[in-house]
């Protein structure tokens, strides 16, 4: 193998024509690997220098077809031609017979004529005394016919730049067939014993490498690696994806880890006591009612601690005026809000220093169009302890706003049954100006002593997370956020970077007096 | 949330002066007022629940003379010997009754009246079930005035807005109002009206006035009366009209007039005093997180029209304005504190969290949720998103199951009536719908279901996946599933099983341990047909809230 020689392609190629040749000139090499003489010179310099081949240019005396020549090599010989078919023209007068030629072979009167002597003079025919003419050797006839046909050969000889023995280029130049040229040509003469190196595969060919594997790694000198046009457009792929919508939400999740948030989880199908009972919403309250609330039809519990029914029953009592009905609190609904999951949080743990939040699903009877949703995300969250404040309330807003790209804020007094003070946060988001999405406030004493955190107060709040999912994802329809098209889904805008800027925090919002 | 429609011009005559409209929308945003519309002449805008004595231009007037700093200073009252008495009326016990003199209407505050009226009755009122109102001129009365129960067939009047006298129960079925309303009385045995000393009938509770003794442009002196289920609320809702009222006119005047009844109880309204509550100013500051000194809380308090009874060791003791019916403890009193002072600026203020006693931490479910889903996508699965309310029909029906589903009483929609009870159906949903569009699908989703079981509501959170292409067998679903417990470090089993709706010779239970945690299956082919589906689809469903109890066992 060390001995191998290896070559181009296309140089393997050229020698292997020098070879079968052993000589040749550089128009019928380049014809023969298929390519034009230019594309192949380079290569012959490079092959004469590695001392395979012998590259000379000569003066060479050239022939071409002449008109005649080509026509004879298209269709015939006159002699040839008339051979088929001159028993049908015998016995007539030499003229009658020379025109029956014409005729009969498609001849011309000249070539007819040629053909006539020539046939006369190789001795198939003879004019008798009557001036007829008249079959003379039928074997003469046929040697004629063979050496007709070994002309046109030589005549396709010609054409394909070969050069015939001197004598028949004799003949071919008396009859007008060929002519004679002075040309410089290049021409390769195959050096030492080309065949034989071939044969045995001590010259070899290069390799095109499409796919190139590690094992290559030693020849790539030897090899050619197929190179790639980078302006076609590659193929694309179909990615399998997680949602976009699920990772918003997950970016959320992380927003409020990472301000020391625990998250906790509630029930989709809930007892009025926790969504409504203990958030301090009389039982008529127009919240409560079938535009509002979707009920459930089961006969079903959930946990409700019976222990709080007489708490709750007196603070409702004082404070609304109405005699609270326990059966009522046990009903079922689908949850309006997770502040459901909130008011559980705190009567689980009670008292204390804490921090909650759930991102979960909330219903309202509403109809699905692009604007309304019967099922949304909410994000609610308390922060619990003996000296949480509504400035501790705001300022989680202004953090939570920076952690989401925001710059400014807008805080509006507002009103929820359960909450007091109550505010409505609003966002400047960049190109759709002030929205809300943030109503919260502290939870009242009432509802702290319903939950049995008397001694606490917790700041609280329920962010609608489909509207600010719509923002950042780019969608204006509401329904998009569950869409069922998987190319819809797959072509969602994804954020790739946090929406945050490093440096900025809470401390970097602006708190607007109004929207403007 | 009502919403209040006013005349600026009629505003302005109330206030004495105009107004930026800038500063104009601040007034309203403290009053915790959403502009709705805003022209050169008219204003709507959205009034809290809370505060009913915004409902028209009057209170919002008033408001805003306290806000900038000009209060109306103490009613005019005067004793006008209005007396009322009311009978024991079973189903609506309780009536009050109230009396503003020397008012001045034009067509605008007569459309104020009626708009305060219905959007009181609306709210407050619960749709007149809680509370109603009605108003009357007062000299086309003769008083004592007296509420009673009266025969519906034979006591006759003349409904407001018609032309001829109508019995009680023709009231209730010949009206728009006795149609709409009626309900709240028709079961009474007598129907509550309220009459004069002459035996005229000025109105039937809570339905319609009388057309004789209807307030008109020309009025002076009006009656109003409140009926109701509870005492304090009758008085609250005819405080707030009386008030209202009052501000129509330099020269008007309150009346007080006191509703005797039989067991000898006495109502009085308007109510002049109204809530005190003491509220300690260091408490307000902890509240709000601000520092307010005694002086500023004074000033503040004077903005939303409180009276500082006293003030002693740092506690204030201050009185609501009668009509504020919203004011039901301190914490009340320190929101107006708060508005007062500025939310800008408190909000400009707030520069910290309280100290975090220890990290954030993740739900264990939410996590390892979130876990699953990327060992799904790695495995070339793509997530879909379902909602949980879904139709009964497509959830629990086609696929025979037999399963208690959470039924809504009240959809307002055919396609969710119920919380989908697995997954399942969801993803196949989602394939059938794309299907034109590919011709092999892996999906899977992480999501919670509902049902009942043995009473009580059953919540799960589950992960579902589906493999549809015209090759998929059983297989694939294995596959995916033993894939992914593997990667949890888990060996499931699987065991022949049954699930309705999967074809039986192609279901398998999964089991880690003894415990089924979820099933794999292949759809039944005549649900797949009568979709008009027409490859075979994999569906495979694990109950995540088992998964990781097994694993918090290793």
């Amino acid at each position: 193998m060390s001995q191998q020689i290896i070559v181009g392609k296309r140089q393997y190629d050229v020698l292997r024509v020098v070879a079968e040749l052993n000589q040749v000139d550089v128009n019928t090499l380049a014809s023969r690997v298929g390519v034009q003489p230019e594309d192949i010179m380079r290569d012959l310099a490079e092959l004469a220098n590695k001392g395979l081949l012998e590259v000379s240019t000569e003066q060479k005396t050239v022939y071409e077809l002449t008109e005649y020549g080509e026509r004879y090599l298209e269709r015939g010989l006159p002699e040839e031609v008339s051979l088929r078919i001159f028993r049908k023209c015998l016995h007539t007068s030499v003229r009658e017979f020379i025109e029956c030629l014409a005729n009969k072979a498609g001849l011309s009167k000249e070539d007819a004529n040629v053909a006539f002597q020539i046939l006369v003079r190789d001795g198939c025919l003879k004019v008798d005394r009557d001036g007829r003419a008249k079959l003379n050797d039928e074997v003469k006839c046929l040697g004629l016919r063979e050496e007709s046909a070994y002309l046109r050969y030589m005549l396709l000889t010609v054409e394909n730049g070969l050069e015939p023995p001197q004598n028949v280029v004799e003949v071919l130049k008396k009859r007008r067939m060929i002519s004679a040229k002075k040309k410089s040509v290049v021409l390769v003469k195959a050096k030492g014993d080309l065949k034989e190196l071939i044969s045995r595969n001590i010259i070899v060919p290069k390799q095109l490498l499409t796919v190139v594997l590690p094992s290559h790694y030693a020849q790539l000198e030897e090899a050619v690696v197929k190179k790639f046009d980078l302006s076609i457009p590659p193929p694309g792929l179909k990615p399998s994806l997680s949602h976009p919508f699920m990772e918003f939400i997950k970016q959320l999740r992380e927003v409020l880890v990472a301000m020391g948030f625990e998250e906790v989880r509630g029930p989709h199908v809930e007892a009025e006591f926790w969504n409504f009972d203990v958030l301090f919403q009389p039982q008529d309250h127009p919240a409560r009612e079938i535009h509002d609330t979707f009920f459930v039809v089961n006969k079903a519990v959930v946990d409700v601690p019976s222990e709080a029914f007489e708490r709750v029953r007196r603070i409702h009592e004082t404070g609304w005026k109405y005699s609270w009905d326990q059966s009522r609190a046990l009903r079922l609904v689908l949850r309006t809000q997770c502040t459901a999951v909130s008011a559980r949080t705190i009567y689980s743990r009670g008292g204390g220093e804490y921090r909650a939040f759930t991102i979960d699903r909330v219903f309202r009877p509403e109809n699905l169009d692009a604007k309304h949703s019967m099922e949304f995300y909410q994000l609610d969250g308390i922060i619990v302890g003996r000296n949480v404040n509504f400035k501790h309330l705001l300022y989680f807003f202004k953090e939570f706003a920076s952690a989401l790209g925001i710059k400014e804020v807008w805080f509006k007094p507002g009103y929820f049954p359960f909450t007091e003070p109550s505010v409505e946060g609003y966002i400047k988001h960049p190109s759709l100006g002030w929205v809300e999405v943030f109503p919260g406030g502290i939870f009242r004493p009432e509802v702290m002593e319903m939950l049995g955190a008397k001694e606490y107060r917790a700041a609280a709040w329920g962010i609608g997370v489909d509207r600010l999912a719509m923002w950042f994802m780019g969608v204006d329809d509401i329904r998009e956020l569950f869409a069922r098209d998987l190319d819809l889904l797959r072509d969602m805008p994804r954020r790739p970077l946090p929406f945050f800027t490093g440096k900025a925090s809470g401390r970097d919002v602006i708190v607007r007096p109004r929207p403007e | 949330m009502p919403t209040i429609s006013i005349q600026l011009e009629d505003l302005y005559r109330l206030l004495g002066r105009r107004l930026d409209k800038k500063d104009l929308v601040d007034l309203l945003t403290k009053l915790k007022c959403e502009v709705e519309e805003f022209s050169d002449t008219v204003l709507v805008y959205e009034a809290n629940h809370d505060r009913p004595d915004l409902f028209s231009v009057e209170g919002l007037a008033r408001a805003i003379k306290n806000l900038l700093g000009f209060p109306a200073g103490e009613p005019r009252v005067s004793e006008c010997g209005v007396r009322a008495y009311a009978e024991s009326v079973e189903g609506r016990p309780y009536v009050a009754f109230a009396v503003v003199k020397n008012v001045t209407l034009d067509d605008e505050a007569l459309r104020q009246i009626i708009q305060l009226q219905e959007k009181l009755h609306a709210t407050y009122g619960r749709s007149r079930r809680k509370a109603s109102i009605g108003l009357y001129d007062l000299d086309r009365v003769k008083p004592p005035i007296y509420y009673k129960k009266a025969d519906p067939d034979t006591t006759r009047y003349r409904p407001l807005g018609y032309d001829r006298d109508m019995s009680l129960r023709e009231v209730l079925k010949h009206t728009d109002k006795g149609r709409e309303y009626g309900f709240i009385i028709e079961g009474m045995p007598k129907f509550p009206v309220i009459a004069d000393s002459e035996g005229r009938i000025l109105s039937l509770a809570p339905i319609l006035n009388s057309e004789d003794a209807k307030v008109t442009t020309s009025t002076r002196n009006i009656l109003v009366d409140s009926t109701g289920l509870d005492p304090r609320i009758v008085v609250d809702m005819a405080t707030i009209v009386a008030f209202n009222l009052y501000e129509r006119g330099s020269a008007t005047e309150l009346c007080i007039v006191k509703t005797v009844y039989e067991n000898g109880t006495v109502l009085v309204a308007p109510r002049l005093e109204g809530v005190i509550q003491e509220v300690s100013l260091k408490e307000v500051n902890e509240l709000i997180g601000a520092n307010i000194t005694v002086e500023e809380a004074i000033g503040l308090l004077k903005q939303f029209g409180y009276k500082v009874l006293s003030v002693r060791d740092g506690r204030i003791t201050a009185q609501a304005p009668p009509y504020r019916v919203d004011v039901l403890s301190w914490v009340d009193v320190a929101e107006d504190i708060a508005i007062a002072y500025g939310y800008d600026k408190l909000g400009e203020e707030a520069s910290e969290l309280p100290p975090a006693t220890r990290g954030g931490r993740e739900n264990p479910v939410e996590h390892f949720s979130y876990f699953l889903r990327s060992i799904m996508v790695s495995m070339g699965f793509s997530e879909v998103a379902n909602y949980m309310m879904t139709n009964t029909n497509l959830d629990v029906s086609i696929f025979g199951r037999r399963v208690e589903p959470i039924l809504v009483a009240n959809p307002i929609s055919e396609r969710f009536t119920s919380i989908r009870t697995w997954l399942t159906p969801g993803l196949l949903g989602v394939i059938v719908e794309n299907k034109n569009k590919a011709s092999d699908f892996k999906v899977f989703e992480v999501g919670d279901v509902a049902y009942v079981k043995e009473g009580r509501v059953i919540e799960e959170r589950r992960i579902g996946l589906a493999v549809s292409n015209y090759n998929a067998t059983l297989t694939d679903g294995l596959a995916a599933v033993k894939t992914l417990l593997n990667t949890l470090g888990l060996s499931p089993r699987f065991t022949e099983g049954s699930v309705e709706g999967l074809l039986k010779e192609r279901t398998a239970l999964i089991l880690i341990g003894d415990e089924v945690v979820g099933f794999v299956g292949e759809i039944h082919p005549e649900i797949l047909y009568k979709l008009n589906y027409d490859r075979p689809v994999v569906v495979a469903e694990i109950n995540i809230e088992k998964l990781l109890k097994t694993l918090e066992k290793h």
